[in-house]
């Protein structure tokens, strides 16, 4: 049996499990039903908001009626969390897609950008329409949208996973295909986004907080500055001056990796002589900051193809092109990692904001972006996530 | 006391080991769980109105969320301050610092409230040097208090959205209603409000209150008491007002919501009276008050021993609560709430007995007396009114005020029947030790006349309890029985009910009126009492007429029959009530038992010839046919025949009832005839009693055939035949009967029938049965079916 995974609290049910909440319409005869306390979700989401009452019904069903005031609900609800859960939630594809990152590796500007690409540009690509599913994600989305493309502003440090108190993932809504008169073609994807704190990634304490989270995702993208891999800036000769004040300080890739993957080695499936399953994408970004030492046809320059399909032949290009900057740059530690513990990985290299943000004036309380966001290949590593998910397609020019 | 600290903030150095959000330094030996604890309830982002380029003094005036976090199941409580900083060490936005403290269980702040350390000096905003902090001892700023919280709710209006928020608050600390939210354009008025608040709850619910005075996402706080500004993650919208109780006091608006009396009474006190309040109720509480219900009659207490006002309803609580109180608390604090409240205006005498109840359980004699006392002053402040409780007074002090209330007020209350009723009453159930002769006295001289001057008035009850006043009303009635004798009987009547006959049996000529009046209204005592007025002699006819102001029904005559003495028929005024129902063409109207006995009666004791011809006839009718009834069971034949057309004789012309009773009787006897004399007689039997028979007939076949069923059956089968010749009419309503009875029998019985008519005196029998069984009887499936009816 299928079990389904909410995209609020990533708890596990099946479909049978869903609940509804009543939709609080006069009655023809009686009072409509009056909010009241949720415990479930003041426990599980700190949420004391009066509620409509729950009402408990056949999930497989996408309508219940209310015992109360006999009307009909087609209002779905996370059993665990009671978060309404988007529309047909149980008879469409939903894939929980994680992003870790080591501090300072540009997370919520990654994730900020991508969606931003992906309802834009890569939708018009794929013909695809991106939207949030909720609407406190297109309330947060759009907010933070605002402050990096109209603002300009870089976001504020992230909290902790422990810290987190009602931040809750971003959920959006990827449609594909099309309506035909005979087959359709149209399919409906959700997919839940959690930014984490690169605090979370820097214990092994923070990365079980992260458990629940990583445990549900059917795919995983790990942010990695290359900048913090040893012997990169020699290598490149780049100014120190170019990285945060910290960011010298801050840990390791491969240090991230290795406890990422004892986390996912302990997710109940896994044992000690399996290989995970889950696909990750491994990116590196900032790419923009060593783009004088590349060479001129690297991969890693050329802009992402246009095709309605992700393109294996470039991504395997790339992937093979970051493999042996890899080993070149400290010994291949971290293929060597990947290789021996995960079933599909893939390398990318990617630049969020396509170029360094300009340097702070005094007095400037906020990191500004500098000039206009031009993101390089930031999608790649999402459109492999889903080309490996059956969400699209994969084609090779 | 001290109390460990944790400075919490994004630092390059502190307790993780890396650089980020981390403990920046802590007190040596602060447990993993606190620490935790901080760092959930103190995350921290800062309201959008701070603007992409924000100066040093806009981050310095972001809002501060000063936090508390009781302490349950004995871990700390949490004291926190967080406050914006900007930018951490690496330059990146979004940084906060957390001071915070850990107040392990014990831990009273001296006294203060958690809310009265917002303006504490020592709140850091710094990162420390190490990692180790040493252990602080909090003390509250001398600005930031209950003062300065009276004189924030009486700025602006706010006083009026107080008791709404008292209540919300209580509930969701009692009951984890919904939570609270207060909405002001800064952090210090929301920690204002919040000082507010807890300076009018009561101490301990005040220290189960948590708070943050400030939050991005209060919808998301699991805290009590959330408070935000504007130009966060919070929409004070309708959904806003209905999902939460919010005190938007930005928009001047508040969520819907009742309020507790207790949160009423603490709004109008304000917080430097509800001090004075709590301080003085704080011997009075067990410690365990769960919720305002619990807490206002203790308040009430308070503010009644503060020389408060109260209002009407609180002291009602109050009185409610004190009984059941009473027992634990110190007796010279009880002695003192209840004299103060003997001294209330609004005091009621309801109240008044609870205190008599609480003074009787201090064993302080003089505070018993006193409330008695005062509950006989509020008795008599309306003595026309007899309250559902009555005081009964135990002290010398008390009885003898009440004594000389009662009797002063009787005195006056001549010519006011109410009032004067009322206060014997009174004096009866207040068990007033008054003497007898004083008590026969009011009887006579009070209440007596006023029964007679409204005779149709209900009997005071106090005569049912009152034997010496009922005593002195007897003696009244039995004086003015000569000349008001009309009054007498109707108050007599009346009271009935309430005098004993043993009290009667001094007063001949009222027992006699009392008693008739007794079984006039209750039927069951009428022979009794005749019997008892009769006496040796035989009953007098305006005794009976008295009894029995109407005819006799059947019934009474028969219950007259079954228990008069002998004697008694020799009264003509019973015979006369005989006759009468004798004489009447309608009876017996129902059951026929009680005509029986009477006619019977009236035979076996040869009174018929009291009685008027018809009725006579009727009797000598009735018994001679029930006589010839019992005597068929031991004929047949010729002679069955002939006694049954005598019966059917006395059907036509007979007395009514006679008839009436025949008819029921002879259909039954018709079936036990022989074939030749049924034959005979069927088509001269009217038209009654042969359907009456054909029912009959019909419900005996329609048995499952025995030996009689069987025997009928042969005898009207061939009765059928033989009128088959010569009446076709009847013959047919026989094999009507047959067709749905005897056609639908089993084979079996059918065969057994044949034998049984094959040796008919009649020759035809036979073979008229084989054609109509062929004809007739059904076969197959047909059997089973409805019979299909011509």
């Amino acid at each position: 049996m299928t079990r389904l995974t909410c995209p609020y609290c990533y708890g596990r049910f099946a479909e049978k499990e869903i609940k509804f909440r009543c939709g609080g319409l006069h009655p023809i005869e009686g009072k409509p039903c009056a909010p009241g306390p949720d415990p479930v979700r003041g426990q599980v989401l700190g949420d004391t908001k009066l509620q409509l009452p729950v009402v408990e019904g056949n999930g497989k069903r996408l309508s219940a009626r209310c015992a109360k005031c006999r009307i009909e609900t087609t209002i779905q609800i996370c059993p665990n969390c009671h978060s309404q859960l988007p529309v047909h939630y149980s008879k469409i594809n939903n894939r929980m897609v994680a992003m870790i990152g080591a501090k300072f590796s540009g997370k919520s500007v990654y994730m900020t950008v991508l969606m931003h690409e992906l309802i834009h540009r890569v939708g018009r690509r794929f013909d695809a329409a991106v939207t949030g599913a909720d609407e406190r994600t297109r309330k947060d989305f759009s907010n933070e949208e605002r402050d990096l493309y109209t603002e300009g502003v870089l976001p504020g440090a992230t909290q902790t996973a422990a810290a987190e108190r009602g931040r809750a993932p971003f959920v959006f809504r990827v449609s594909l295909g099309e309506h035909r008169r005979f087959r359709s073609t149209l399919r409906h994807t959700v997919l839940s986004f959690f930014d984490t704190a690169g605090e979370d990634l820097e214990s092994d304490k923070g990365v079980a907080e992260n458990v629940r989270y990583l445990s549900c995702a059917d795919g995983i993208i790990v942010l990695l500055d290359p900048l913090t891999v040893p012997n990169v800036m020699e290598k490149f000769g780049l100014d120190p001056s170019v990285l945060p004040q910290a960011a010298n300080r801050a840990d390791s890739p491969i240090n991230i990796l290795t406890r990422v993957t004892e986390v996912l080695q302990k997710l109940p499936g896994n044992g000690p002589n399996k290989m995970i399953d889950i696909p990750v994408a491994v990116a590196f970004s900032k790419v923009d900051a060593l783009w004088e030492g590349l060479p001129q046809d690297s991969p890693l320059r050329q802009p992402a193809p246009g095709t309605p399909y992700f393109d294996e032949g470039d991504g395997e290009a790339i992937h093979a092109h970051v493999q042996a900057l890899l080993y070149d740059w400290e010994g291949g530690q971290i293929d060597q990692l990947l290789t021996k513990n995960y079933r599909t990985f893939r390398y990318f290299g990617l630049s969020a904001l396509g170029a360094v943000p300009a340097v702070r004036s005094p007095g400037q309380a906020r990191q500004k972006v500098g000039g206009a966001i031009q993101p390089h290949r930031v999608e790649d590593p999402f459109l492999w996530l889903l080309s490996r998910l059956k969400v699209v397609t994969t084609g090779k020019d | 006391m001290g109390a460990p600290q944790m400075y919490y903030t994004s630092c390059e150095s502190g307790l993780a080991g890396y650089p980020g959000f981390q403990f920046n330094a802590a007190t040596p030996g602060v447990g993993e769980d606190v620490l935790r604890r901080v760092e959930q309830a103190t995350s921290y982002e800062p309201p959008r109105s701070l603007g992409y380029e924000p100066t040093t003094e806009q981050i310095d005036g972001c809002p501060v969320n000063l936090c508390y976090l009781p302490g349950t199941d004995g871990e700390p409580a949490v004291l926190a301050r967080t406050v914006f900083v900007g930018n951490d060490y690496s330059q990146r936005f979004g940084n906060y610092f957390v001071h915070a403290l850990s107040l392990p269980p014990g831990h009273d702040l001296d006294g203060a409230l958690p809310i009265d350390f917002w303006a504490a000096g020592f709140w850091s905003a710094t990162q420390a040097n190490g990692t180790r902090l040493p252990e602080l001892h909090p003390t509250p700023a001398a600005t930031f208090g209950r003062a300065s919280a009276e004189a924030f709710l009486q700025d602006a209006g706010r006083l009026g959205w107080v008791p709404r928020l008292l209540n919300a608050v209580e509930r969701a600390i009692v009951a984890g209603e919904r939570s609270v939210i207060v909405l002001e354009s800064d952090s210090e008025k929301v920690a204002r409000w919040i000082s507010a608040v807890c300076h009018l709850l009561p101490p301990p619910m005040a220290r189960r209150l948590s708070f943050a005075t400030y939050s991005y996402r209060p919808g998301r706080g699991t805290e009590h008491l959330v408070g935000t500004v504007p130009e966060t993650d919070f929409t004070a919208d309708d959904s806003a007002l209905r999902g939460y109780f919010l005190l938007d006091a930005v928009g001047g608006q508040v969520s819907d919501g009742a309020a507790h009396p207790l949160a009423e009474m603490l709004a109008a006190l304000g917080p430097e009276d509800a001090q004075t309040v709590w301080s003085l109720a704080g011997p009075l509480a067990t410690g365990d008050e769960p919720d305002f219900a619990a807490w206002y009659p203790i308040a009430v207490a308070g503010a009644l021993r503060a020389d408060l006002p109260i209002e009407p309803d609180a002291l009602a609580a109050m009185l409610h609560w004190l009984p059941s109180a009473a027992g634990r608390l110190q007796p010279r604090l009880v002695g003192d709430i209840v004299e103060r409240c003997l001294d209330h205006d609004m005091l009621t005498l309801a109240h008044c007995l609870s205190l008599i109840g609480v003074a009787t359980g201090t064993r302080d004699e003089n505070l018993v007396a006193d409330a008695e006392v005062r509950a006989f002053d509020l008795l008599l402040d309306e003595p026309s009114v007899v309250p559902p409780r009555v005081p009964r007074p135990v002290t010398a002090r008390g009885t003898g005020y009440a004594v000389e209330q009662v009797t002063a007020a009787l005195s006056r209350a001549t010519g006011r029947p109410r009032e004067t009723l009322a206060l014997i009453t009174v004096a009866l159930h207040a068990r007033l030790p008054l003497r007898s002769a004083d008590l026969a006295g009011y009887g006579r001289d009070l209440v007596a006349p006023i029964l007679l001057d409204d005779p149709g008035q209900p009997v005071p009850e106090l005569l049912a309890k009152a034997p010496d006043v009922r005593r002195g009303v007897l003696d009244g009635l039995s004086a003015a029985l000569s000349g008001r004798e009309a009054a007498v009987l109707a108050v007599a009547s009346r009271l009935s009910d309430v005098v004993s006959d043993d009290e009667l049996a001094a007063y001949p000529d009222l027992s006699r009126m009392v008693l008739l009046a007794r079984a006039a209204r209750r039927p069951q005592d009428r022979l009794d009492t005749l019997i008892r007025l009769t006496g040796k002699g035989v009953p007098e006819s305006s005794v009976v007429a008295a009894l029995w102001p109407h005819e006799w029904t059947l019934d009474e005559a028969a219950d007259v029959v079954r228990a008069a003495p002998q004697r008694f028929w020799e009264s003509d005024a019973l015979i006369d009530r005989l006759d009468q129902v004798l004489a009447r063409d309608d009876e017996p109207r129902t059951a026929w038992g009680p005509y029986f006995l009477v006619t019977e009666f009236v035979a076996d004791r040869k009174l018929g010839s009291r009685l008027s011809p018809v009725a006579e006839d009727r009797v000598r009718g009735m018994v001679w046919s029930r006589q010839q009834i019992r005597s068929l069971s031991r004929v047949r034949g010729r002679q069955l025949d002939e006694r049954l057309r005598k019966l059917l004789g006395m059907v036509e012309h007979g007395e009514p009832a006679v008839a009436r009773w025949l008819t029921g009787q002879v259909h039954t006897l018709i079936l036990r005839l022989d074939p030749e004399h049924l034959a005979a007689l069927l088509p001269t039997v009217n038209p009654k009693i042969r359907q009456q028979y054909r029912e009959t007939l019909a419900a005996t076949l329609g048995k499952r055939p025995d030996d009689d069923v069987m025997t009928i059956a042969a005898a009207t089968f061939d009765a059928r035949t033989r009128l088959g010749r010569k009446d076709r009419a009847t013959a047919d309503e026989l094999d009507r009967v047959f067709a749905d009875t005897v056609a639908r029998w089993k084979t079996r019985d059918l065969d057994h029938l044949e034998k049984m008519l094959a040796g008919s005196s009649a020759r035809n029998v036979p073979a008229a049965f084989a054609k109509w069984r062929e004809d007739e009887v059904p076969r197959g499936i047909g059997r089973f079916l409805p019979r299909r009816r011509h």
